[in-house]
């Protein structure tokens, strides 16, 4: 029959809708072209820095291009206004599309995992309108219950389990890292101990899958292309910054890692990790509501607690992780040291509860209360005088 | 004991363009290797003028008493050929298997230089792994 299978012809070329395009693309083609991409750049620069900048600028364009089309295609055109919300796209959304896989967010402890899964399964329920009004600080997604347990693993510094878990993730903020806790971190964080910097590490990139560099060529990577579609992505989507590949070195491996490291510019507020934090913990709270059986209730009860007042201390008093000592067992308390020249302060958590004791006046309950529930959403009541603790008796 | 004495690739001109050898036995110095390279170019396109019937497309295998010699030639002109010991099996598929590598890891290098000596670190490291693979196999059968 005539007609039957014939596709509509678009006069222009604008009118013709996005299509999902095609999913796969030869490697090989690819490598090829990004090989013809170099040697083109080689004939036209004197130097290597000259030869990388040029890279990045390549890869620039195409950045700011795949941002457009990702928020249209994936993103249901969301604007992201956090900061970690735009990292997350980079290196899952973005990553996906680019380079067919998503870099992995790993967690340390099954409850971390059967936490984020329970996540995922609510966060339908959540978004279908049934949130409380008391907590209005917005829709709880993937990402804050994310970067909620990163903070933990990372105020918890002292602890190699939570470190290894942050070196899973491919991204965690550099200062919050110990210094003494592991290899890799110690050479990442040689030189950079700024807190708007940020990295995505990388077994080895898809552009350099065929690159073997010369030995006179020093550190330079093509990688930097990779780098400057990072750039490009975060400068159009508002978040400027300085992004540059390396190569760090992974003992006992004879490929080197490659690594992404991003430098926000100043202008960019990276204290808004604190809020997505307590966004959370708003999830973590959701899910403490909705979780079935008293031993996951306690478990998540005594993440959130521990987190939230970590949370509330870190904010309060502008510490640095490396101020609090964490001592925390297996039981659900927790105890926070702050010293300085001349304060000392103890606050002990226990699951909802808060011991505070020091010798200065301004840190008391009151202040503790009031950042927590701006933090939090909820209410610390201060009920004065400690009597007695756990069935034991208190003078 | 090496089942591969050492392996040779030249360009569509005859040069010598890569030279790795695998044991103690048969080992040549650099000059030594550029002219067997050549020569082994040559005999590879007389022979093609000696085949009685046409469409013959070079040497492929030469037996002698102590060694064997696999010889494998792309569409392209560049020839891989092996030096071994006598009656190893599966040369030919290592062969095309080098080939690939030289296609991966050589050709795609933006660095590397058509017809010029290959100095790609991921190509000799693959290599080695394909080499290794193969000697650990021809042990077990």
């Amino acid at each position: 029959m005539i007609g039957v299978g014939k596709i509509k012809q678009y006069t222009n070329v604008l009118d013709k809708p996005l299509s999902k395009g095609k999913q796969e693309v030869s490697l090989s083609a690819f490598a090829f072209l990004f090989s013809e991409l170099v040697q083109y750049n080689q004939t036209q620069v004197d130097n290597i820095a000259e030869l990388e900048r040029r890279l990045e600028d390549a890869g620039y364009a195409v950045g700011a291009r795949v941002l457009e089309l990702l928020c249209h295609r994936e993103k249901g055109n969301r604007r992201e206004t956090r900061l970690l919300g735009i990292l997350s796209f980079v290196h899952s959304t973005v990553w996906k599309v680019l380079f067919g896989k998503a870099l992995e967010i790993g967690f340390g402890g099954t409850l971390v995992k059967k936490v984020l899964m329970e996540v995922s399964d609510r966060f339908q329920d959540m978004k279908d309108g049934l949130l409380p009004d008391a907590w209005d600080l917005g829709e709880p997604t993937m990402v804050d219950l994310w970067s909620c347990l990163v903070l933990r693993s990372a105020v918890q510094g002292s602890r190699i389990e939570s470190l290894a878990a942050l070196q899973q993730m491919n991204l965690f903020p550099l200062e919050q890292i110990k210094p003494n806790c592991s290899p890799v971190a110690d050479s990442l964080e040689k030189g950079t101990e700024h807190e708007d910097e940020y990295m995505i590490s990388e077994k080895e990139l898809l552009v350099n899958r065929f690159i073997s560099i010369l030995k006179d060529m020093g550190t330079f990577n093509c990688g930097a292309f990779v780098a400057g579609i990072v750039r490009g992505v975060l400068d159009s989507a508002g978040f400027p910054a300085v992004v540059t590949a390396h190569f760090v070195p992974v003992e006992g491996q004879l490929r080197p890692r490659t690594t992404i490291l991003i430098k926000f510019a100043e202008e960019v507020d990276t204290a808004s990790f604190m809020s997505d934090m307590s966004l959370g913990l708003n999830a973590l709270l959701h899910l403490n509501l909705h979780a079935k059986g008293t031993t996951e209730r306690s478990k998540i009860r005594m993440m959130f607690t521990q987190v939230s007042c970590s949370l509330s201390l870190v904010s309060m008093f502008e510490l640095v992780p490396s101020d609090l000592v964490s001592i925390s067992s297996e039981t659900n308390a927790s105890l926070f040291i702050y010293r300085n020249a001349s304060d000392v302060a103890y606050i002990l958590v226990c699951v909802d509860d808060i011991v505070n004791t020091g010798n200065h006046n301004s840190y008391d309950i009151e202040h503790i209360s009031q950042s927590a529930y701006h933090v939090v959403g909820c209410l610390i009541k201060d009920v004065g005088q400690l009597h007695d603790f756990l069935g034991v008796g208190v003078n | 004991m090496a089942a591969i004495y050492s392996l040779y690739i030249i360009n569509k001109s005859g040069g010598l363009i890569f030279y790795k050898d695998c044991g103690s036995a048969g080992r040549m110095d650099t000059n030594d290797s550029l002219r067997l390279a050549s020569l082994w170019h040559s005999m590879h396109a007389i022979s093609q003028q000696l085949s009685p019937v046409a469409g013959c497309s070079g040497i492929e295998l030469l037996e002698a008493d102590t060694f064997d010699l696999h010889c494998f030639q792309s569409l392209t002109g560049t020839k891989i050929f092996v030096v071994s010991e006598p009656g190893t099996m599966y040369m030919e598929a290592l062969l095309k298997h080098i080939y690939e590598l030289y296609t991966d890891y050589v050709l795609k290098n933006p660095f590397y230089e058509m017809e010029m000596p290959i100095r790609c670190e991921l190509f000799d490291i693959n290599l080695s792994q394909a080499i290794q693979k193969e000697r650990v196999a021809l042990l077990g059968r």
